[in-house]
């Protein structure tokens, strides 16, 4: 392990973070807002730990290996997630283990939030928190690669280790291009769903926090009561239609911008994807209507809102529940652990994956009866390799282990069986609200310190897709001694 | 599909039908209950289906192939099924309620839809514990001899391939193989009986029991089960021999062959224990720690839960339901585990889950080692890779049709999400009670006709391990004509 290599891009990020912290001081000196200090005071010291780690740190020599690009990605997530906590210790809202489920959530694209009441929150600490979503949304990391020069050789370690997703592709040949390309497609995205909401009658702080946490995936809300504040049909329209497109490749809009739009119909997970949420609208637009919970339109008009909320792990929510039917709760939750497609801001198993091990199931099914013959799995017309089959069903089995594991400690600390399970779904798979068990801000207001621990460790081993963090774990790792 | 072989070895079974039968019509006959034709017409329709059978096929020799055996575990379990219903039928349960009952026991699940036990005659109770232990005599004999060979690569070796037997080494002796399984499932069956005869229990009631348990059904002749007898001798009786039922008759068949040692060598029974013990003492954390019984009364309790549970067994000696959440939360997690592969038990079985955890373990520490050659080894020997694939797509289809029959049973009526994670999480690994509705000691009863057939369909899945049934379903199957 290359300590200072490391220390030095732990250090830019620290820099990159506490730039990004003035943003909401100077909205707070605008405003007349007494936090302006805290966020000062919290960029400050990102800064100077900053230039402390930049200091130490040395970053010519050897290249980036894949054992700096995890740790680089590992230890960034829990430092930049630790500075993010800062400003809500500092304003002196929460206290230090909220504060950090805060950030970790926001960091994450979760969206659950510690506080009971949101809206009388300063309108800085509100842009701190959609802020966190958009940095978190599409990668720290790949912000970070995007946005600043010379990073070095061997940063495809450092973004193969943020990436979501069985594989992660590259749409142009050098990374750094790549994550810029993507970066800037995030980015108009993020200003036209800003333009749209207002267009449709948002104020314009509302616009600027509500588009960034539905492009990130994220799920903060100014309101208590989330996107039903509004009450209006255009707005979750617009919404709706952002979420899909948060939860979907961003990769492959690169491509259909050059390609023409035949590139997302071609693509096997985009397809599967946009098929997964209108059958599962329906389905569950069907039982709200014969369960008699709304008329024929708001049954169509909640469902879809809601299913394209939990499959691309936003986590908006624009009812209550509590008199949905189980199938559509049940639904929504096993949705959770869905997720987006890989290469999205979306949390989750990831779509691309269970396409894989459903074909790989039927193909063996096939292949009972003729034992001798070759099958091809493929995705987008192109042959999946056997070693990403085989990891794509460990990865199966790891997560499941890990969501058993983590409800197993929340059940520990004293929530119901239903509780936990819902839980650690929506937070392994970065929703946010637990959908359907209770009032959300209700089960989180409940959970103690440890099981507030647990959840954090959830959003972040679901947010790195588990192998990120879980090899940080190994002693190993840390060892410097090379066998071969 | 070889019709003429099919059809010889499905009249024998219906000759071993009729011959079992015949026991229910003898206690009737012993008791004076005057309750002969629900039980003498399966008898004739099965002996004229041998007739007919035989008029066609006197003798027959040659190869089994994979789709004729196939076909004749599909169809008798079909026939056996049906026939094994009429008895209930006849006797005034309705139509579904009595398929209901012949399947759970059948498939050694052991979940009852009859709310008063009282009502029947013992005739019938004990054709119900008949059920489940010819089902477990299927599963021991067929499971373990027949599918190994017929069984599609990947399965076709799992059993024999963990226990370091290969099938060459099997199948000269599977004559012999095949009566030593069964004379010694009989010779269990009748040393339990005479252990809990010694106990002060009538010799039915033993006989009943020792069925049960034997075959890890937990079907039990009386309402409110083993609460009613309250003999702490007896359950300790039970208790060891549900763990002896849990674990594997080939290390069984080992252990007679080459000694004691043969246990300690068996990783898979190691952590078969391993695994209830941890269970075991989880439960009594937590239930002591919640006061619920005094000292070692905790123990047992959870100890014997820990065993029924994962020995798919479903006995209770007192309702789990009412126990604190993490309690309840450790039980739903143990319907997953299931016993030793190569046993009656159901669920994904120890040596699975440990060939998984092993691959993962070894995939942490290869992603360090991108080059590293992994070798997945069980008790000393090689896994080989196609086992290993076949385990982790098992695992996949297993999580697959648990949450698709959990969805579907949330559509049947008024099932909360706990009853239906329940119900599905039960059935699939064949165990019978689950939580609040279905809670020990209560009944299926309840369950609409819908949610009935669902479970039925459940068990049947997780009993025949999913592929053996989904293949039926696959158009290949169907396809008489040969591709080469």
């Amino acid at each position: 392990m290359n300590f200072r290599l490391l220390s030095f891009f732990l250090g830019k990020l620290c820099l990159t973070c506490g730039a990004a912290l003035l943003l909401p001081s100077l909205l707070a000196l605008y405003g007349d807002e007494k936090t302006a200090y805290d966020f000062l005071s919290s960029s400050l010291i990102a800064g100077s730990l900053g230039f402390f780690f930049v200091g130490y740190g040395n970053a010519d020599g050897k290249g980036i290996t894949y054992r700096e690009g995890v740790a680089i990605v590992g230890l960034g997530w829990l430092i930049i997630t630790l500075l993010g906590s800062l400003p809500y210790i500092f304003a002196g809202v929460l206290d230090p283990v909220s504060a950090f489920f805060e950030s970790v959530s926001g960091f994450t694209t979760t969206g659950v939030t510690a506080f009971e009441k949101i809206s009388s929150l300063p309108s800085s600490v509100l842009l701190w928190q959609s802020m966190t979503h958009w940095f978190g949304g599409i990668g720290i990391v790949v912000v970070f690669i995007a946005l600043l020069p010379q990073v070095g050789s061997g940063t495809v370690h450092m973004f193969n280790a943020e990436v979501t997703g069985p594989t992660a592709e590259r749409v142009m040949p050098r990374i750094k291009n790549t994550a810029l390309v993507l970066f800037k497609i995030y980015a108009l995205f993020t200003l036209s769903a800003m333009l749209l909401l207002m267009l449709a009658g948002m104020s314009v702080f509302d616009a600027v926090t509500h588009s960034l946490s539905t492009i990130a995936a994220g799920g903060f809300s100014n309101y208590d009561d989330g996107i039903a504040h509004f009450n209006s049909p255009l707005i979750e329209g617009i919404i709706t239609f952002f979420m899909i497109v948060a939860g979907s490749n961003f990769g492959l809009y690169y491509q259909a911008s050059h390609n023409g739009l035949r590139a997302l119909w071609q693509n096997t997970e985009f397809r599967a994807y946009v098929s997964i949420i209108v059958l599962m609208s329906i389905a569950i637009a069907c039982n709200l209507y014969y369960n008699n919970v709304f008329n024929g339109t708001n049954s169509l008009r909640y469902s879809i809102f809601h299913v394209t909320s939990v499959i691309s792990t936003t986590g908006f929510v624009s009812g209550d529940f509590n008199n949905w039917p189980t199938f559509s709760k049940l639904g929504l939750l096993f949705l959770m652990v869905v997720g987006g497609c890989a290469g999205s801001t979306a949390g989750g198993i990831k779509v691309s994956r269970l396409v894989v091990l459903v074909k790989m199931v039927f193909a063996h099914l096939k292949g009972t009866f003729h034992p001798s013959m070759v099958f091809d799995i493929t995705m987008n017309g192109k042959t999946v390799p056997s070693r990403v089959i085989a990891g794509i069903a460990r990865f199966f089995f790891l997560y499941v282990v890990v969501f058993a594991v983590l409800s197993f400690l929340m059940a520990a600390s004293g929530l119901s069986v239903v509780e936990s399970i819902s839980i650690i779904a929506a937070t392994i798979s970065s929703v946010g609200p637990v959908l359907g068990v209770a009032e959300a801000a209700f089960v989180y207001s409940e959970i103690t310190p440890f099981g507030k621990m647990v959840v954090c460790l959830s959003m972040l081993l679901g947010r790195l897709e588990l192998f990120t963090l879980l090899v940080l774990l190994r002693p190993e790792f840390w060892r410097s001694t090379r066998y071969w | 599909m070889n019709l003429k072989l099919v059809l010889f070895v499905l009249g024998k079974i219906a000759l071993a039908f009729a011959g079992t039968l015949i026991f229910p019509l003898l206690v009737s006959l012993y008791y004076g209950e005057e309750i002969i034709l629900p039980y003498l017409v399966p008898i004739l329709i099965s002996l004229l289906l041998r007739l007919a059978v035989g008029k066609f096929i006197l003798k027959y020799r040659g190869r089994l192939s994979l789709r004729d055996g196939l076909g004749i575990v599909g169809l008798s379990w079909c026939f056996v099924c049906f026939m094994g219903a009429l008895p209930y039928f006849l006797l005034g349960i309705d139509v579904i309620s009595a398929f209901f009952e012949s399947v759970a026991g059948f498939t050694t699940t052991g979940a009852s839809s009859i709310k008063s036990l009282a009502a029947l005659p013992a005739s019938l109770l004990l054709w119900r514990s008949l059920t489940q232990w010819l089902g477990g005599l299927a599963i021991i004999l067929v499971f373990i001899t027949l599918v190994p060979q017929v069984g599609s690569s990947g399965e076709r070796l799992f059993t024999a391939e963990l226990h370091g037997e290969s099938s060459e080494r099997m199948m000269p002796r599977i004559r012999t193989t095949i009566s030593l399984l069964g004379l010694s499932y009989t010779a269990v069956t009748l040393l339990l009986i005479f252990c809990l005869w010694l106990f002060d229990t009538s010799f039915f009631s033993a006989a009943n029991y020792a069925m049960a348990t034997v075959s890890t059904g937990g079907f039990t002749p009386v309402d409110g089960g083993l609460k009613q007898l309250n003999s702490p001798a007896l359950e300790i009786v039970l208790m060891i021999f549900m763990l002896f039922s849990g674990g594997s008759y080939i290390l069984y068949y080992k252990v007679y062959k080459d000694g004691l040692k043969s246990f300690w060598h068996d990783k898979e029974f190691l952590a078969y224990l391993g695994v209830i013990l941890f269970f075991g003492i989880l439960l009594a954390i937590n239930l002591a720690a919640n006061s619920r019984y005094e000292g070692w009364e905790s123990f047992y309790q959870g100890l014997f839960q820990a065993i029924s549970v994962i020995t798919t067994t479903g006995f209770s000696i007192s309702d789990y339901n009412t126990w604190p959440e993490f309690s309840r939360f450790c039980i739903l997690l143990m319907m997953f585990v299931g016993g030793c592969a190569g046993s009656t038990a159901g669920g994904i079985k120890v040596a699975r889950l440990m060939v998984l955890f092993k691959l993962s373990w070894s995939e942490l520490k290869r992603t360090l080692h991108p080059h590293m050659v992994v070798d997945v080894q069980m008790s000393g020997n090689h896994v080989p890779s196609n086992v290993i694939i076949s385990i982790s797509r098992f695992f996949f289809v297993y999580m697959a049709v648990f949450v698709l029959g959990s969805l579907l049973l949330s559509l049947t009526g008024s099932l909360g999400m706990l009853d239906a994670i329940g119900i599905a999480a039960s059935c699939l690994a064949n165990i019978g009670p689950a939580f609040d509705m279905v809670a020990p000691f209560s009944t299926y009863a309840d369950v609409s006709g819908t949610g009935k057939l669902l479970s039925c369909v459940l068990m049947i899945f997780g009993r025949l391990e999913i592929f053996t049934l989904l293949i039926f379903f696959s158009p290949e199957f169907w396809h008489s004509r040969k591709n080469w």
